[in-house]
């Protein structure tokens, strides 16, 4: 008797969640799929035939199956796992060292007692709404700092991004003055605090905010492209970014009204299934690499458990 | 004076922690900023970016003179709060979703999936929606013939493409921006999920009372943030998917297109940094407004 | 120009000796050096037996007006992508280098997506270069002009210190490459004919009763039994063909690639331009492509395809492709390769018009105004030029590595992957009468067809060239309305091109309105301003 009835509080309990799970599940499975169809298409077509994608456009499984793209990517292999290398070292570097000045500064934004916070936040915020344009920035790189071809003009630009630190700074917001005041009591610095007391409270944030910094170098091609002249210093994305913009070239080339014939037959375009398999060649390891941080983000943390 | 100085003594270790950040930001940024005086200058190499002669406001002058400025920049804001809104609200739900669902499996997978789209570039995008929406051989309007349906021309059908555009958007921002609420998810305390629980609130209830507003102030700095740029189209996705076509100019045109589209051959320096600092204004005037109004509502959620 | 050549040669001579002494820090100040220049001028037009048989022209560097005792490494910019082989073809080249001219020449490329937004960044950083490949509408001439990052090339100059390229171009390459009076590059010599022609589909031509594509009336029946046979013809209205059918073509340097101003090359003595939308031709043009649209002659797409121009082609969804003979007939090989039955041909469609070639700054190269080696640069270009070794290995690379001579002024491909020919952004040095041909063995029909256009084209080259030709108009003084127009045209202009739009005459009339109140008609005047002080300079 008492089992069936606390069978029926648990159905009645269970309701409003057998509701949820079942929006949850079709909500996400749905976007996922969404998501997950066009790189599969991706995928596939990156191990089809130029000619099968361009007669037949996108498809789920790959047609007229052929490691053509790939061979064309993989050409000078030494060039890929060098340019592998270079990304990844920058990646981790500039992930380490953004997190901790984005850590440090967001911290000191967030304390309630430092007066200060306000106007400092709008000195960081500003320079989000105004820029000064490429020419100034280049001249900066270039001549007054002399960074071509240096590897720290490739790590620079990224390391501090505003963005990045007011999310940081909403999530320490959330920390209770009470925890930290009782730590200073304690006796501990601020750095001692920071470390010791905040860090690992916000270990989903630091997840979040690293990944960002992370996927930033990641993706950066721009910088490469401004800063480096030595191939063997190119990063990873350079690669992709030089072979697919071409296309705009060539359609600004064709468009430009005096054309170069020897011009126009020189410009050597990336075909369909090449920039299929860059992408996944430049999205394999990240992807790979995501369930690392992701455990932040599926695992919660309980404030009581660090307060005790 | 002297209250400043003991103040200053007072913060000396918040601003020495400060100091990295706020060196980098005046040399990498506030340095540059010097270029906006470019906006006013007739520039030329030899002169360069202050040697050149000035030029008053003529290099504004192309923007207004168009004929279109009325329409980008209600194109460019319309479009923005479209994507802030729709946005914000799909990334929420996949976080809260995300949260609340027990199987571990699902969760990663699904969650890994969502970020592919951010790594798909803008170009291959624009290929993929022109296979699906071409009206010859596109996959939507396959799908639609064999329905019995008559066929869609999108290319040619400008009020198909807010919709077009926000799906676009929306798909590629998922996965890196539910990862964000997530985050602020879970650094809540687990301990005020279990008080609630034994309050006896359904989930639902707990979902509205605990998890959103403790991701509040993420949202509302993010939503703070996104209005800091509502002036700004993105233009890698406008181009890709709508390119050159007139025909849908109407509904997709935006500063940052038009812009590209009248200084492309010229590469006039000063009009560029002109149509800039016009949206960095427009924007900065927004932000202050939108500052203002949440610190009445709770001075903690404020950027600045 | 070239009479008092002795005037010259003395001026020439004066100034070079004043340029060193001017140049006080410049790397001509060091006197009594032992090494002079052996300039090539001639020596190259020896082995082509053509061009400039008389070499007393060249001969001021040989006289030892040019003090080449100071080493210099100079610099240079190309477009496009580096191949593998590059380094060792110019280690090849700097051995001749510096054995004539005592100097190097390192080469950066700016790549094809790059160049874009990196070729005015490097004049705006002040980066130490000398040379730089640049061309009028599609490499940055007047914008870099315009700003003042090209060295202005006096006569004088010229003549000192590139004396072989003095002698092969002719005026009116100098007249195509001023601005303002001014000469800001060395236009490339060769009668490059960049003009679109179209791959047919054969097999069709034979099912709709047509032989070939001569004319407009031709391209027009052939494109409507497209149509009605359920296949698009192309890939767009070709609009190209249109006006240049009827005798007219744009204005260089007016907005929208110099299309929004007509002029009638056909009728050199007309000195009227006519504004695209005065123009009759242009609303007769978008009435018939609205009808050819509407017959389905091409997709409604178009303006959005991700296609590129042979995709159509190739796949057979098109009749036709557009482009110039030399990609026309490599695709059309192509696709014949695959499908046989389509018999793909190569039309001229405006086979009853003189061609003319492309101007020749259509590939050119500039000095850096801030360059510290202007003399020497110059002379290394006269070098790439003019003497015949530098022209093969900068073209073809190295001689029993990639290509075999055949003959005087033959080549046959040994290599193509690694170095491949005329790939390497030499364009803006070629010089025809010292290049050479490639020599194919077998002839299939496509390169029978291509080579008969050519010589077609070639044996009845336009002599009456329109004075207007020669202009290229310079947008500087009206550049908010310039850069309004081409803004304010977005909307109307494309989809008229391909007949996209639902009323042709409302759209015209719209197109104009947004034109007008962008400000056309300031840039009217101003080109007319232009136009008549260009004029008086020619007289």
């Amino acid at each position: 008797m008492a089992k069936s009835k606390s069978h029926l509080g648990k159905v009645k309990v269970g309701k409003d969640v057998i509701v949820l799970h079942t929006m949850a599940y079709l909500f996400c499975g749905m976007i996922s799929a969404l998501c997950l169809i066009p790189f599969i298409m991706i995928f596939s077509g990156s191990f089809s035939s130029e000619a099968a994608i361009t007669a037949n456009g996108f498809s789920i499984l790959p047609q007229d199956f052929t490691l053509d793209a790939y061979r064309n990517v993989f050409r000078e292999p030494i060039v890929i796992v060098r340019a592998y290398a270079t990304t990844i070292i920058l990646t981790i570097v500039g992930m380490i060292i953004g997190l901790m000045i984005q850590t440090m500064t967001a911290y000191v934004l967030a304390r309630r007692d430092f007066e200060w916070r306000n106007a400092f936040s709008f000195f960081f915020y500003f320079t989000t709404l105004f820029n000064g344009g490429l020419v100034p920035t280049f001249i900066l790189y270039t001549r007054t700092l002399n960074l071509q071809d240096n590897y720290l003009a490739l790590l620079l630009p990224l390391l501090f991004s505003v963005y990045n630190l007011l999310i940081m700074k909403s999530y320490i917001i959330g920390i209770p003055d009470s925890l930290i005041d009782a730590a200073k009591i304690d006796g501990c610095g601020e750095l001692r605090t920071l470390f010791q007391v905040v860090m690992p409270l916000i270990k989903p944030a630091l997840a979040a905010v690293g990944l960002f910094i992370a996927l930033a170098y990641w993706n950066d091609w721009y910088n490469a492209m401004l800063y480096i002249k030595d191939e063997t210093m190119y990063p990873l994305q350079y690669f992709l970014y030089q072979k697919v913009n071409n296309i705009e070239a060539y359609k600004k080339l064709i468009a430009s009204g005096a054309v170069s014939a020897s011009a126009v037959s020189a410009i050597s375009l990336p075909t369909q299934t090449l920039k299929m398999a860059l992408t996944i060649v430049v999205t394999g390891p990240i992807i790979l690499a995501f369930p690392i941080a992701q455990k932040y983000f599926i695992q919660g943390i309980t404030i009581g458990a660090v307060k005790g | 004076m002297k209250k400043f100085l003991k103040k200053l003594f007072k913060y000396r270790i918040y601003l020495l922690m400060l100091a990295p950040a706020v060196i980098y930001t005046l040399v990498f940024a506030y340095y540059p900023m010097t270029g906006i005086v470019m906006a006013f200058k007739k520039y030329n190499y030899a002169g360069g970016i202050w040697g050149s002669p000035w030029n008053g406001f003529e290099n504004f002058r192309f923007f207004f003179k168009s004929g279109q400025a009325l329409k980008v920049t209600r194109n460019t804001v319309l479009y923005n709060v479209l994507f802030i809104v729709c946005g914000t609200a799909v990334q929420v739900a996949v976080a809260v979703f995300l949260t609340e669902i027990h199987n571990k499996w699902f969760k990663k997978i699904s969650q890994s999936m969502m970020f592919l789209p951010y790594f798909i570039s803008w170009v291959i995008v624009g290929v993929m929606a022109f296979n699906l929406f071409s009206s010859d051989y596109g996959f939507a309007n396959r799908i639609i013939t064999a329905l019995g349906g008559t066929k869609i021309p999108f290319y040619t059908t400008p009020a198909a493409w807010p919709m077009i555009l926000l799906f676009f958007n929306i798909w590629k921002g998922v996965g890196y921006g539910s990862v964000m609420y997530l985050a602020a998810i879970m650094g809540v305390d687990t301990s005020i999920y279990e008080a609630a629980a034994i309050d006896g609130a359904n989930v639902f209830q707990r979902i509205f009372r605990v998890t959103i507003p403790s991701i509040m102030p993420t949202m509302v700095i993010l939503f703070l943030m996104n209005i800091g740029g509502i002036f700004r189209g993105n233009f890698d996705m406008f181009y890709n998917l709508v390119g050159n076509n007139g025909l849908l100019f109407d509904y997709t045109d935006v500063i940052d297109t038009l812009a590209m589209r009248a200084l492309i051959s010229s590469n006039n320096f000063g009009m560029s940094a002109a149509i800039g600092l016009f949206q960095s204004i427009l924007c900065f005037i927004t932000v202050l407004l939108a500052n203002k109004l949440v610190s009445i509502y709770d001075k903690d959620y404020t950027l600045f | 120009m070239k009479k008092g050549l002795a005037l010259l040669l003395a001026t020439a001579m004066t100034v070079g000796l004043l340029a060193g002494c001017g140049n006080g820090g410049s790397g001509q100040s060091s006197a009594g050096g032992s090494t002079t220049a052996a300039a090539s001028g001639g020596g190259s037009s020896e082995s082509s037996g053509s061009g400039a048989a008389d070499n007393s022209g060249s001969s001021a560097a040989e006289d030892g007006a040019i003090d080449l005792s100071e080493h210099v490494d100079l610099k240079m910019y190309l477009i496009g992508d580096r191949t593998p082989d590059f380094d060792e073809v110019y280690a090849e080249i700097n051995k001749i280098l510096e054995e004539k001219l005592n100097c190097s020449i390192s080469v950066d490329f700016l790549s094809w997506g790059e160049h874009d937004t990196k070729y005015s960044l490097l004049f705006s950083s002040g980066e130490d270069f000398d040379l730089i490949f640049t061309a009028p509408g599609w490499c940055h001439y007047q914008q870099t002009v315009a700003l003042g990052g090209l060295y202005p090339l006096s006569e004088e100059f010229i003549q000192t210190y590139a004396p072989g390229i003095w002698e092969v171009l002719p005026e009116v390459a100098w007249q195509q490459a001023a601005i303002d009076g001014q000469v800001y590059m060395v236009p490339n010599f060769q009668q490059e004919f960049g003009q679109d022609v179209l791959a047919v589909r054969g097999d069709l031509l034979e099912k709709y009763g047509m032989t070939d594509i001569r004319n407009w009336e031709d391209i027009r029946k052939f494109y409507l039994a497209c149509a009605a046979d359920g296949i698009y013809a192309g890939q767009g209205g070709p609009w190209y063909t249109w006006f240049r059918s009827l005798g007219y073509t744009g204005l260089a340097g007016s907005p929208k690639s110099g299309e929004t101003v007509m002029i009638h090359y056909d009728q050199p003595d007309d000195m009227n331009v006519y504004y695209l939308l005065d123009w009759d031709g242009f609303s007769e043009y978008c009435h018939q492509m609205k009808e050819m649209a509407d017959a389905g002659c091409w997709s409604s797409d178009v303006l959005n395809s991700a296609d590129e121009r042979q995709t159509g082609l190739l796949t057979g969804r098109a009749a036709t492709m557009v482009w110039n003979l030399g990609s026309c007939v490599t695709y059309a090989k192509q696709a014949n390769a695959e499908h046989p039955e389509w018999n793909i041909t190569v039309c001229d469609p405006l086979a009853e018009r003189q061609k003319a070639p492309n101007k020749y700054t259509t590939n050119g190269i500039g000095i850096n105004i801030s360059s510290k080696h202007k003399e020497r640069a110059m002379m290394a270009l006269n070098e790439f030029y003019c003497n015949p070794a530098i022209q093969d290995l900068a073209m073809l690379g190295i001689e029993g590595k990639h290509w075999r001579a055949v003959g005087d002024n033959q080549y046959e491909v040994i290599d193509e992957s690694n170095f491949g020919v005329n790939n390497n952004c030499n364009w803006g040095w070629t010089n025809e009468t010292i290049r050479r041909e490639e020599y194919i063995a077998d002839m299939t029909p496509l390169d029978e067809k291509q080579k008969e256009l050519l010589e077609t084209w070639k044996a009845d080259i336009r002599e009456d060239i329109h004075p207007y030709e020669n202009f290229s108009f310079d947008p500087t003084n009206v550049s908010t309305q310039f850069a309004a127009v081409e803004a304010a045209m977005g909307s109307y202009y494309d989809p008229l091109l391909n007949g996209l739009v639902d009323d042709v005459d409302a759209s015209i009339e719209a197109l104009r309105q947004a034109m007008d109140s962008a400000g056309m008609q300031d840039i009217l005047d101003e080109i007319n301003r232009q136009l008549e002080e260009y004029m008086a300079t020619l007289n």
